[in-house]
């Protein structure tokens, strides 16, 4: 994650990397950049809180047979949870939160092994279902990349299209993967 | 017979990605969806383990296991707080309150069992 000055919305904003989530009830902007990955966008209407994760699934492959994801998805249930948490801490209900859904785009790469998008997208989906947080808008699929910006206030978000085959968000993607090969043995374990 | 694990977690899609990696290696699971509900259903009646989360509502798993521990059912039953959790002055709180081991999430699957085996002896 890391801040910069955005001449044409003439403030600061925070931008969100992939496997990164950040969540505020101050007045702050946060924005990322998703291709095949996705964002939920949760809002505590009572608090005036938002914030948002940027994830993308890491174990369903094309020998998965994906009938249930919180079977074998561990990364999108620990980027959830994060986010979820950060809200609890602060003081929120679970039962308040709202959702917005981005992402999940087809992207040229992925096409010859799986519609990672759209996993991404169904398993947003299922999570939210499952955790009663209902889905007050979204806008997912299609083959372009987004930028999205979220107003934490106010849960506004502001939404552009972009090229997908930016050699950043590649490189973006491709870091995340390699990053999540590399944690693919787990988290710390510590016996007292 | 299989041995019987608690779940206590608020998140419904958790309890059901741990029951199931449980239940596919044998072991039999109860749940719970809070601290509160996890020492209500824990207080009369024995298990094998329990694992829990920390963040949840009405009573945090850290909580649960200070006051499970003030019982005589659970007083030495083996406790693994799973959870997304890494600071040590957390863990600190955990060890204090009587954990007996700490898993940060995400978590394989693999090393979750085996630490379930080594903790069950």
């Amino acid at each position: 994650m890391y801040k910069y000055y955005d001449n044409k919305l003439k403030r600061e904003i925070n931008n969100l990397g992939p496997g990164e989530y950040l969540s505020s009830d101050e007045d702050i902007v946060i924005n990322t950049v998703l291709g095949s990955c996705v964002s939920v966008v949760l809002f505590d209407p009572i608090l005036k809180a938002g914030g948002f994760n940027h994830f993308m699934l890491a174990d369903v492959s094309l020998n998965t047979r994906i009938d249930n994801f919180f079977k074998v998805e561990r990364y999108g249930l620990y980027a959830m949870e994060s986010l979820i948490n950060d809200f609890l801490k602060r003081g929120s209900k679970k039962s308040n939160l709202k959702a917005k859904v981005f992402g999940g785009s087809r992207m040229l790469e992925t096409q010859r092994v799986i519609d990672i998008g759209a996993e991404n997208i169904r398993f947003a989906e299922e999570f939210l279902k499952t955790e009663k947080i209902p889905i007050i808008s979204q806008d997912t699929g299609g083959s372009k990349a987004m930028k999205i910006y979220l107003y934490t206030k106010t849960f506004r978000i502001l939404l552009k299209r972009v090229d997908s085959r930016t050699t950043e968000l590649y490189q973006q993607m491709e870091a995340y993967k390699k990053k999540l090969k590399e944690e693919k043995d787990g988290g710390i374990i510590v016996l007292f | 017979m299989a041995q019987t694990i608690m779940v206590v977690d608020d998140s419904n899609a958790i309890r059901q990605s741990v029951s199931f990696i449980l239940k596919e290696n044998g072991y039999e699971t109860i749940e719970a969806c809070d601290g509160r509900d996890g020492y209500d259903k824990l207080k009369d009646r024995k298990v094998d383990l329990i694992i829990t989360d920390v963040n949840m509502p009405n009573m945090d798993g850290i909580s649960m296991v200070r006051e499970l521990r003030e019982t005589d059912t659970h007083k030495f039953t083996p406790i693994l707080v799973l959870t997304t959790e890494s600071q040590a002055s957390i863990m600190q709180d955990g060890k204090s309150a009587g954990a007996t081991g700490w898993i940060v999430k995400p978590f394989s699957n693999d090393k979750l069992i085996a630490t379930i085996k080594k903790v069950l002896g």
